[in-house]
Order: C-alpha cells, then structure tokens, then sequence
C-alpha cells in the first residue's frame, strides 16, 4: 500500500524513466544469459542444407569476423599415448564446440595402429615426415587460424628469427629446416589433398580416383571482402573430381564469393567423423550433419569454435 | 535341400578358406627372387681420389669430379667413406663449402637414386631393406659432423621418404605384402623414425574389420555407397541364398527330430 501511494505521487517523467531503466535491465539480464547459454553467436555461424539439381548441400558457413570463429586441430595421439578424443575432451571443457570432423587420411585401418598420412606436426611434436603426393599443407596457428600452402608452388613462407625464408618441401634440405621451425614454433601442420587453390581448380578428372562416396570440404573464401570458413557436406555418392566441381560453382554461383582461396578434402573414409552443435550446445539431430563413425574412431579432429 | 547338400556347401567354403590362407603361408615363405643383400666383401674403393687431385690441379671446376665412376665404385655403399669423401671434394673445389656440399647432397640422392631405381620394375622390398639399412649410416653421420648435420639430417630425410612412399606403393598393388617378412622390418623401422607406410587394405579385409568393430552404420552407408548395381544385386542372391540354405537346413533338422519322437 506505501508503495502504492508512493508511486501515485510520483511525477509522470520520473514514473517513465523508472519503467525505462527497468526494461533496460531485463534486456540486458536476458541478453548477457543467452549469450551465457549460447554456444555461438548465429551472426557469425549459419547452418542450412540446400539442394541444387538434386543433390542435397549440408553448409556450415562461419565468419572469421572480430575473429570470433577459432579452428583447433588435433593432429595425432599426445606424447603421453593419449587418444585425439581424450584430447579432445579435456580441451573442449570450457569451449563453444561448433563442430567438429575427421581432418586428413590415415595409414593403416586399425585406429590403434594408425598415424596420419603426409606430413604431420601435432603442438611442434612431429609425427610423419613423409611427404605424399597431395598438393596442400594446412597450418593452424595457436590464435585460432588457418594457413594454406600449394607444395607444388614451393613458396611456403616461413620466418627465423624474424629472417623470412621460402621453403621448397619437396627439397629434403628445405624439409630439415621446415621440421626445425615447426618444433621450434610447437606448430600444428597437416598435409591433404589440395583441390582447389586461389580461384583455380586443381584436379583432374582423368588423374583422380573415380571411387564414388560422401565427401566433405573445408573451403575459405572471401565474401564482401571478409574470410569465411565453410564446411560442406555431400552424402550423396560422388567422384572426387564432380563433388569438388559442384563445390565450387556452388562457392561461385550461390554464394557469390569473390574469391575462394582454398578446398581441402576431409577423409570421409576410414574415419568418418562428423558433428555439428546447435547454437545451443545441443547436437544437430540432422543426418547430413553426421558422420558415420562415432568420435573415438577418428584418428585426428578438425575442431571450430567460438570465443 | 537334403542335409548332405549343406555338407557340400560348407566343405566348399572350408576349401576356399583352406585355399586363402594357403596363400598367405605361402607369401610369408617366399624369397625374393632378386636379392641384391649388401656383401660386405664387394665394397671396393677403387674410385681413385688422387687422380680426382691430379685432375683437378689443372681446373678448378667441380664438374671435372666424375660423379659416375664415384657411384659405380661402391665406395658410398659405406656411409663412413662419406664424410672423407666429401672433405677431399672440399679441398679441391674452388665454388664455396655450400655449393660443394649441396653438390655432394645432389649426387648421394637425386643422382644414386636414378643408379640404383631406375624405374618402377627396379624396386622390390628386399632392395629397399638394404637401402633402409645403408641409410641408417647417415643419423650417425649426422651426430658425428655437427657442421653439416643438416645434410646428412636431409640424405636421410630423402632416402627414408622414398622408401615409404616406395612400400606404400607397393603395399597398394599387392594387398598381401603385409605379410612379408622384410615389408614388417622395414614398417617398424619406418614407424619408429616417423616416416610410417601406408597400408591398403582390400574390401573383405574392411568389410571384416568394420564388422567386427561393430561399425555397422559406417559398413551399410559404405557399401550402399561404393558398390554399383550389380554388385547389389550379387549382395542380394548371395544373402538370399545363404538364408534360403539356412532355412532349409533348419526347416530338415525340424523334421529329423519330429520323426525321431
């Protein structure tokens, strides 16, 4: 009742601004808890699927504006003998998974025997030297991004002791020095097939492997002069030389993008893992958005975030 | 179906099951036909250095060094010669250390491996188990001549990436090499120095291993996947057919013991 005749005598300006600072408040309240709540800001990440000509297109578009967008790789078993999905797990604690898949291919199909193929440096710990045939080399930095390098051009850009250097990885002394800064850097590398490099298509469909199968991409590309990560998933079966093909138009023709910088292939093989989260945390429920493989079988991760 | 047709029927898959491993066994005994074992004894060292000296008296420019009679001399199957060898080059060499030794890294890889793999038909496991061991040679040469580490480190580097992608080529084309003595030496060998071979496997060797994984999911969307029609189709009698067997086999016991009682 005090209240009450309180607010009664209260003047109307005064009354409006309390109504005002209270609404403020509950916005802020329910804002600072959803982002609380949230995995990701939906601003920044965009799942849909789509279908053009038939063929069903699961898109994970997420933009590294204010960098908010983050990819961690997982590259082999620790020095201490502990798996990628131990690693995973004690990492991803305090982290807002966005997804997270199958990186590069393994050696051998017994996941307790088996190491990545191609070059391979996991924290600066290096675990393959051997350098295959595929023309890309991914280098995942500590701050959350994403490097690319075509072998075949051999102008990998590294620097020592703040002296830059072009490495050539097909030259064994350039490989030495490689190895050298990436111990030295605790830098995370990983080698696969490059298909797609800086507006040009690099595979071949005579040369390439007519095996059909589901098959997933990781492409950056520029859109509005900004970089966006995508990860695309095809569950239809294709040869690796149609599915890049339909990625790439997609890239062009739907997505508009002004450039794309880069398509790697992910292994949708032996180790089929794949996973998208909701915005919410939960895990996307939809069949395009998964792999065929439960987590523990993947040899090596591909994780995105968001901080 | 009478009960003496399943007999039949089992025998034939015992045989073919006796036949495959047979296979196998045989593959672990088999001895390479082209053995080419490093012997101690042909080591010659008849490239003749002071010839090289005389020689290079009268010009100073590395290429007078006859890189053909160093590789045909044997004399770098011993990697400790190496370190000599490459000294002397030094010495009467008038380009720079740099130039000389990335002369002497160019003629112990690119140019020793034309020699020794000519081509694709050249390379068998027993010949790259030699290699594997000559090129051993060169960690230690590495650690002994801190100087030049880098270009043992990078001889070494080169030699143990070809033997990799060597075997893994290999392995490719013959599933069952993994069963080969010298092909399981040389994968640990690989393995522990972080230079691992890649393994293929046939569709059986998958189908079995995701089955008994339990990865029936990834086993049914691969199959429905990589198989064409007609392989479905051969699925299906094969499935069918090892039902209706069953079931006959089954449906004839049933009937064994009602008439018994």
């Amino acid at each position: 009742m005090h209240l009450q005749t309180c607010l009664k005598e209260l003047p109307l300006k005064f009354k409006l601004t309390i109504l005002l600072k209270i609404i403020a408040t509950i916005g802020n309240i329910s804002f600072i808890t959803a982002n609380l709540y949230c995995q990701y800001n939906t601003q920044f990440v965009e799942t849909r699927t789509q279908v053009i000509q038939g063929e069903q297109y699961s898109i994970i578009k997420m933009s590294r504006e204010d960098e908010h967008v983050k990819v961690k790789y997982f590259a082999a078993k620790d020095y201490l003998g502990n798996s990628v999905y131990k690693r995973y797990l004690d990492w991803s604690k305090d982290k807002n998974i966005i997804l997270y898949t199958s990186g590069t291919y393994m050696n051998d199909y017994d996941i307790n025997l088996a190491l990545p193929e191609g070059i391979c440096v996991d924290n600066g710990n290096i675990v393959n030297k051997v350098l295959q045939a595929y023309d890309g080399l991914a280098i995942v930095y500590q701050t959350g991004g994403i490097a690319v390098s075509n072998i075949k051009k051999g102008d990998l850009t590294i620097s020592f002791d703040g002296v830059k250097k072009k490495i050539d990885l097909r030259n064994a002394l350039d490989r030495i020095e490689f190895f050298k800064w990436a111990q030295g850097q605790n830098a995370t590398v990983f080698q696969t097939h490059l298909f797609y490099f800086m507006n040009s298509l690099l595979i071949n469909r005579n040369t390439s492997s007519n095996k059909k199968q589901e098959r997933r991409f990781f492409a950056v590309g520029k859109l509005n002069g900004r970089t966006t990560y995508y990860i695309i998933n095809l569950a239809s079966p294709n040869t690796i030389y149609d599915a890049t093909v339909k990625v790439a138009n997609f890239l062009t023709n739907f997505e508009e993008l002004e450039e794309i910088t880069f398509i790697l292939n992910l292994d949708t093989g032996a180790q089929n893992v794949f996973q998208l989260k909701t915005s919410e945390g939960k895990i996307d429920n939809r069949k395009s958005f998964q792999g065929t493989l439960p987590i523990n079988n993947a040899l090596n991760l591909l994780v995105y975030y968001y901080e | 179906m009478k009960f003496n047709t399943l007999v039949i029927y089992l025998t034939l898959i015992n045989i073919i099951i006796i036949l495959f491993f047979s296979n196998i066994l045989l593959d672990i005994n088999k001895e390479p036909s082209n053995s080419v074992i490093l012997d101690k004894n042909k080591i010659q060292t008849s490239f003749n250095f002071s010839q090289f000296y005389i020689d290079s008296s009268q010009s100073t420019n590395i290429d007078i060094f006859n890189s053909y009679k160093y590789l045909n001399s044997y004399r770098y199957k011993s990697t400790k010669y190496l370190i000599n060898d490459l000294n002397k080059l030094l010495i009467v060499s008038s380009h720079n250390k740099d130039i000389t030794n990335q002369y002497f890294f160019s003629l112990i890889t690119d140019s020793l491996l034309l020699k020794l793999y000519p081509d694709k038909d050249s390379i068998s496991v027993i010949k790259l188990y030699e290699t594997s061991n000559w090129v051993q040679g060169f960690k230690f040469l590495a650690e002994l001549d801190t100087s030049r580490n880098t270009y043992f480190e990078a001889m070494y580097d080169f030699w143990m990436n070809y033997i990799s992608g060597s075997l893994s080529q290999l392995s490719a084309l013959d599933k069952n090499i993994k069963f080969n003595i010298y092909f399981n030496s040389l994968y640990l060998t690989c393995n522990s120095n972080n230079y691992p071979i890649s393994i293929k496997y046939n569709l059986i060797d998958k189908f079995v291993f995701n089955y008994l994984s339990k990865n029936y999911n990834h086993l049914l969307h691969a199959t429905w996947n990589q198989t064409n029609i007609k392989h479905k189709l051969l699925i299906f009698i094969i499935f069918s057919f090892t039902l209706i067997l069953y079931i006959n086999a089954f449906t004839d016991l049933l009937k064994r013991i009602t008439s018994k009682v």
